[in-house]
């Protein structure tokens, strides 16, 4: 929500204006609608599980794996909810990004929600059964906590909205759903070795991020271990007990949470301290390449005896390809040279750096992936020619990964998700465009890569059966006889199979340890690093020497490093035979048909709201919102009620109300509804006067996006306006007819306070005719364009330009000034049929993070930036007035991620821009920079 | 106009206390203790017969924990999880006393000789505290504090009230309410306690059995590597038990204990009478076995989620589960003669008390039903 004013929004508050001359008007990316989805749901014994068609296996065994979770969080919890819980399935996150369950946008690492207002479970499978598994249960948990705990505080008659801290929710959610996995070992690994563990009185300042799930779910492991498995459970049935979680913790545990903390620093330093022993961080045995950003998928191309890494970065919230020189001779970081740049059009929609998604030929061929409106698609770049030479896109496939291209590069290799939801390997011959798919079976294949013999290919699977049920293993494709055979079966993950120059096969494993590389030589597997933190991916450089995509200090960077000579490790590749088994995951058994229905639109209450306040001034007013939406959130009703009379008398002709309906299923979202708007207006025409106006009719408004980043939009509406100025003897009545179209744009880049990289603008065009009385009829004209251009990492010069037009008989007049716009000028001072504005900016990081500590309590402020800037504009109807405008400095401080408050001085300018005002004015406000 | 916000004032705060006074009771010490149960295994001797139908419900608009209610005469004593404590007189179903704590209340109390002690777990404190109430004079007579929560029921033995906290520490008071002595038990408690002749048994963190003799105020580990997970007793019988195994120990000869199978998923309680001894886990599988053979008598999946203990009677076992029921299962055959069925979650255990069964559910009621033919 902070990074973008979603369409969503933008269409619920198209519903409360019906005029063109709307004032506030909304940037923003869009969220779009792109499959239109056959949605039914199966009713088991707890839940109802809403799957579209496609999905319907995968479905079932979501839903057996939801009951079988339910069985075991109901003793863990020692409660059941007693309503059914609606669990909704997407097949891969591209649908699960589509959802209109939550309004915001969700990024790639988001695996699933739960939200409360419906108390819906939303959940995308990622390609694994196992990780499908592991996130049912993660969002059950907050299901069966979020109940148990609204159970124990109004069974108390403590206020319900009091909840754990999320690092306890989160950590919770981890800790009983899943177990302890190589990924979870490698991040708390390396914050206790790498200095950046965050201590438990500190947890607050890493809200919501990876680490803090990580570290509540090692602080809960820690007290199952030291005081008790019961004491989790005992902490939340204590939760009425005391104001604060800490009073909590302490009461629980009967011991001083000062010292419940220092015993679990020291528990996890006993025990990661003496790694160091044995194995060694990358930073100590190879050479660092890269220094900002995160770098990710390294690959070697070697071009007029020149080495270059090629690579998927992100050094400035974009994420794009780059390309590296490798320098021998240079101890210095070389700067790497962008190819591509990610995230700021269609093309390149986003990047899917966490996932290997690039590989590169001998001869100077890229092929990588990213998102380009409804499925992921493989772009092919010519290195030599520096320019993308072809894109493929598979309209079954949804989500694709791991390309590899062969030696000759006419095939790609890959692993891709269909509507199915399962991950199978595919090849797609480039010359004659046929795309032939290798596996089709439940199994998780990624990472295929051609083998160096031709026969056939080499992949990662989860197919692994029999004693190490379910781990990821090396398997080969024999292209002779369709033939799929085991090339390890070991207790351990396998991925990013990679051939040396020399034809050794390497690859990157979590056998005992967290991910290292590994050769497999003959029978046996050899341990080739024995690094402290995880490698993800490694390309080589020559036969000994590779460049690593390494994860140490919570960054990923790319390292230059030797392999082993020695046999640092060895063991059997094929430690046990399992003679062609299977594994099946277990599938609700559907008893009759009954149990499958389609979904049909089931509506609840989102939110009522009422209020009725009284007023020394104004006397007593009040009204009310309701909204109404189906379970998918799909389809909208929003009702609006609300009473301005100030006196007795006029509360019949002092109602204001609108009916809404909102459509938000498919690509092109609509709304329309009827309103009747009456009550007293400041005229924005005449200074400090009021007028009556009654204004009922009808809207429509229609958008559609073309894009992530762009989209057009349409209104319509026809209002009956009754309107007297106080005083005036005669109303002026009118039946305005008000047309509009817009474009509008944005790829912009958000810092804690506004944007900070990429641009975005708004272009509208109108028409409003009153056609029954002609007593109104003008156009309308918007241009608004704002450019963010990132200087460094952290400041950035912001823009803005923007052109407002309304000409014709009675147009409405524009208005300026305050902390949004024109800075320092009174709202409302500067009005005008026609408008102009722009604003020069130079946004900058000021404090960090500032703590003040009392005696008895503390208050931390994070990412408080300054501002340097100048406004200038004008206003006018028939002639022109005079540009003023403004200069000054500022801060804002983004509080709780929630609201941005903002502060400035400055001096007025006005008079042409000839002198400024006397004095200096000040002005604190709220609200993001423009 | 001041007469009249006087009136109203008088009949707020006259509407919002009903002092605990109970002048009409008239007291017996020996009633009062047959209505207690120190045993954890809710035997009633008394038979059901034909079946239950709803006569009323009590609003006390607060919920209760699991075994709440103490009843004596014709009242109801219950204190509610937000701290209300209540008399109800039960001919009427009338509340005739109620007193607000700030706390909650998770065990009954216990009445002795015109006076209450009333366990009290308090808000934002890091102990609870023991009431001692006179119900003649509506006021009370001392308060003890007690570190920790009062989770386990409080005991009357003898002149003594026996207060076991959450922290594994035994305060010994006596009846004017006056703290005697503290003990530090050998162990946190997993188990409720039970109280069999002079001793307190009870299971700790890693499945042992313990006791404490109230007499030499002395702690004894009694049985080790264990690994028990609920305790009950009958007469001088106890009986531990987990999800794999149970045993029956003879008080006198506890060493000599005999450990037999059992398979159940998560074992949630057990009740016993002379002859069987039944066991439920949290998904509604019960099983019925004759203690004498120790054999299999019958089994059954009763279906839904329950973690309310099982309530046994001359001729039926009572089995209440998350979908708002109670099953009325024929003890001897398993087989279901007849269920209760209310649309709230039942918080409490039905306790049966004057041909009725009473029992507590969300939004604060007390259910109440009688026997059809109790005319």
């Amino acid at each position: 929500m902070k990074k973008g004013i979603l369409l969503k929004t933008i269409i619920i508050l198209l519903t409360l204006v019906f005029s063109i001359n709307a004032q506030f008007y909304f940037f923003g990316r869009n969220k779009i609608q792109y499959d239109d989805f056959n949605w039914k749901v199966i009713k088991t014994e707890h839940f109802d599980i809403y799957h579209y068609e496609e999905f319907s296996e995968l479905a079932e065994i979501g839903a057996k794996f939801a009951e079988d979770a339910y069985d075991d969080l109901k003793i863990k919890f020692n409660h059941v909810p007693v309503i059914r819980i609606p669990l909704i399935f997407y097949n891969t996150h591209l649908h699960f990004q589509q959802t209109n369950t939550t309004p915001g946008f969700i990024p790639e690492g988001v695996g699933g929600f739960f939200e409360f207002m419906k108390g819906r479970v939303v959940i995308p499978f990622l390609g694994s059964i196992p990780g499908f598994q592991n996130v049912i249960k993660h969002e059950l948990v907050h299901v069966f906590m979020t109940n148990k705990i609204y159970n124990i505080l109004s069974d108390h008659r403590v206020a319900t909205n009091k909840f754990p801290p999320l690092w306890f929710i989160e950590g919770l959610a981890e800790y009983w759903s899943s177990g302890w996995d190589t990924q979870s070992e490698m991040v708390i690994r390396d914050a206790i070795l790498n200095g950046y563990f965050v201590p438990y009185n500190e947890l607050d300042r890493i809200n919501g991020t990876y680490l803090m799930y990580k570290e509540g779910e090692v602080f809960l492991q820690f007290i199952s271990k030291e005081y008790g498995e019961d004491k989790i459970l005992k902490l939340m049935e204590n939760l009425w007990k005391f104001p604060k979680f800490d009073q909590i913790i302490e009461f629980t545990l009967n011991e001083d949470i000062s010292i419940v903390g220092k015993k679990w620093e020291f528990d996890l330093k006993k025990k990661y301290y003496p790694l160091y022993e044995t194995k060694v961080p990358h930073l100590v045995k190879s050479k660092k390449l890269t220094e900002k950003g995160f770098t990710f998928s390294p690959n070697i191309f070697v071009h007029d005896n020149k080495k270059y890494i090629i690579y998927i970065g992100n050094y400035n919230g974009y994420t794009s390809l780059y390309k590296l020189k490798i320098n021998d001779d240079s101890k210095n970081i070389e700067e790497p040279e962008l190819l591509i740049k990610g995230e700021i059009d269609s093309r390149f929609e986003s990047f899917h750096a966490m996932d290997n998604s690039l590989d590169v030929s001998k001869n100077g061929i890229a092929a990588f992936i990213t998102k380009s409106g409804k499925t992921d698609v493989i772009h092919i770049y010519s290195l030599i020619e520096n320019k993308i030479i072809d894109k493929l896109s598979f309209d079954k496939l949804v989500t694709i990964t791991s390309p590899s291209i062969s030696e000759d590069a006419s095939k790609i290799t890959f692993s891709a998700i269909d509507r199915t939801g399962y991950p199978d390997i595919y090849i797609y011959d480039i010359n004659s465009h046929i795309l032939e798919r290798i596996t089709n079976d439940i199994y998780e294949d990624t990472d295929p890569i051609f083998r160096n013999d031709g026969n056939g290919l080499i992949f990662c699977s989860d197919r692994t059966a029999g004693k190490f049920n379910g781990k990821m293993n090396l398997f080969e494709f024999n292209s002779a006889n369709n033939a799929i055979n085991y090339l390890t079966n070991i207790d351990a993950n396998i991925s990013t199979p990679h051939y040396s120059p020399s034809g050794g096969l390497y690859f990157t494993s979590d056998y005992n340890d967290i991910y290292n590389i590994w050769k497999l030589e003959g029978d046996k597997l050899i341990k080739k690093t024995n690094f402290i933190t995880s490698v993800y991916d490694f390309g080589f450089i020559d036969s000994t020497k590779i460049v690593t995509a390494a994860f140490e200090s919570f960054t990923f960077h790319l390292y230059e490093t030797d392999l082993y000579k020695r046999q640092d490790e060895e063991i059997e590749s094929i430690q046990h035979v399992s003679n062609n088994e299977r594994w099946y995951p277990r599938k609700l058994n559907l008893e009759s048909r009954y149990e499958r229905i389609n979904y049909k639109n089931d509506y609840s209450l989102d939110y009522a709201v009422s209020q009725i306040i009284t007023d020394p001034v104004y006397g007593t007013r009040g009204g009310a919102l309701f909204t109404l939406s189906d379970l998918l959130g799909n389809d909208k009703y929003l009702f609006y009620l609300y009473n301005t009379a100030e006196v007795q008398s006029d509360i019949l002709k002092s109602f204001n109300l609108s009916l809404s309906k909102i459509n938000l299923k498919g690509r092109t979202n609509y709304a329309f509804g009827v309103f009747n708007y009456s009550g007293r207006r400041y005229d924005i025409r005449e200074s400090d006067s009021y007028y009556y106006e009654k204004v009922y009719g009808g809207f429509f408004d229609l958008i559609f996006p073309i894009s992530v980043f762009s989209r057009v939009e349409m209104s319509n509406s026809i209002a009956n306006s009754d309107k007297d100025l106080i005083g005036d003897i005669i109303t002026r009545k009118s039946l305005l007819v008000s047309n509009s179209v817009s474009y509008v744009h944005d790829n912009t880049l958000w810092g804690p306070t506004g944007p900070m990289d990429g641009n975005r603008y708004r272009v509208l065009l109108g028409y409003t005719s009153d056609v029954r009385y002609s007593n109104v009829n003008f156009y309308s004209f918007i241009a608004d364009y704002r450019h963010y251009l990132r200087l460094d990492t952290r400041t950035a010069l912001a823009l803005r330009g923007s052109v407002y037009i309304n000409h014709g008989k009675e147009a409405r007049r524009y208005f300026a000034g305050g902390s949004w716009d024109l800075r320092g000028w009174p709202r409302f001072k500067i009005r005008g049929e026609k408008l102009w504005l722009s604003s020069l900016e130079y946004r900058f990081p000021l404090i960090d993070q500032f703590l003040i500590k009392f005696p008895f309590l503390g208050i931390g402020f994070f990412n408080i930036r300054g501002a340097l800037y100048m406004d200038a504009g004008g206003a006018w109807d028939k002639e022109y007035k005079e540009t003023i405008g403004s200069i000054g400095t500022g801060i804002r401080i983004n509080f709780l991620n929630s609201i941005v408050f903002r502060y400035d001085i400055g001096k007025k300018i006005e008079n042409n821009f000839n002198s400024f005002q006397p004095g200096l004015f000040y002005q604190f406000f709220f609200g993001v920079d423009f | 106009m001041k007469k009249n916000i006087l009136f109203l004032l008088i009949v707020l705060f006259a509407g919002c206390t009903k002092p605990l006074i109970l002048k009409r009771i008239s007291f017996d010490e020996t009633l009062a203790e047959k209505n207690r149960n120190y045993s954890n295994n809710y035997y009633i001797n008394y038979a059901l017969g034909d079946s239950f139908i709803y006569k009323n419900e009590i609003s006390i608009k607060g919920n209760l924990d699991i075994s709440p209610f103490f009843f004596f005469d014709s009242y109801l004593f219950v204190g509610d999880l937000a701290g209300k404590f209540y008399i109800i007189e039960l001919e009427e179903n009338k509340i005739i006393g109620e007193n607000k704590f700030n706390g909650s209340i998770n065990v009954p109390p216990i009445l002795s000789n015109y006076r209450l002690f009333i366990p009290l777990n308090n808000y934002d404190e890091n102990y609870a505290t023991l009431y001692f109430y006179d119900i003649l004079n509506n006021k009370v007579l001392s308060q003890t504090n007690i570190d920790g929560k009062i989770d386990y029921k409080i005991i009357k033995y003898k002149e003594n009230i026996i207060v076991i906290n959450n922290r594994g520490e035994l305060y010994k008071l006596n009846l004017a309410g006056t703290l005697e002595s503290k003990h530090k038990l050998l162990s946190e408690l997993k188990s409720e306690p039970i109280l069999i002749n002079e001793k307190i048994y009870y299971i700790g963190n890693k499945g042992e059995l313990f006791s404490f003799s109230l007499l030499e105020n002395k702690a004894k580990i009694e049985l080790e590597n264990m690994n028990m997970d609920k305790l009950l007793s009958y007469n001088e019988e106890i009986v531990v038990s987990n999800n794999n195994s149970y045993s029956i120990i003879k008080e006198e000869d506890i060493s000599h204990s005999k450990l037999s199978n059992i398979s159940l998923s998560k074992m949630q309680s057990g009740v016993t009478d002379s002859n069987d001894l039944f066991f439920i886990d949290y998904d509604g599988n019960v099983i019925c076995i004759n203690k004498n053979n120790r054999n299999l008598k019958w089994e059954s999946n009763l279906g839904g989620f329950t973690n309310i203990p099982l309530v046994l009677t001359k001729d039926y076992l009572l089995v209440t589960n998350s979908i708002g029921e109670i099953i009325f299962v024929n003890k001897d055959s398993g087989q279901v003669y007849s269920r209760i069925k209310v649309e709230e979650r039942i918080k409490t255990m039905p306790q049966i008390y004057e041909n009725r069964i009473y029992f507590g559910v969300a939004k604060g009621l007390i259910k109440v039903y009688e026997k059809a033919n109790n005319k």
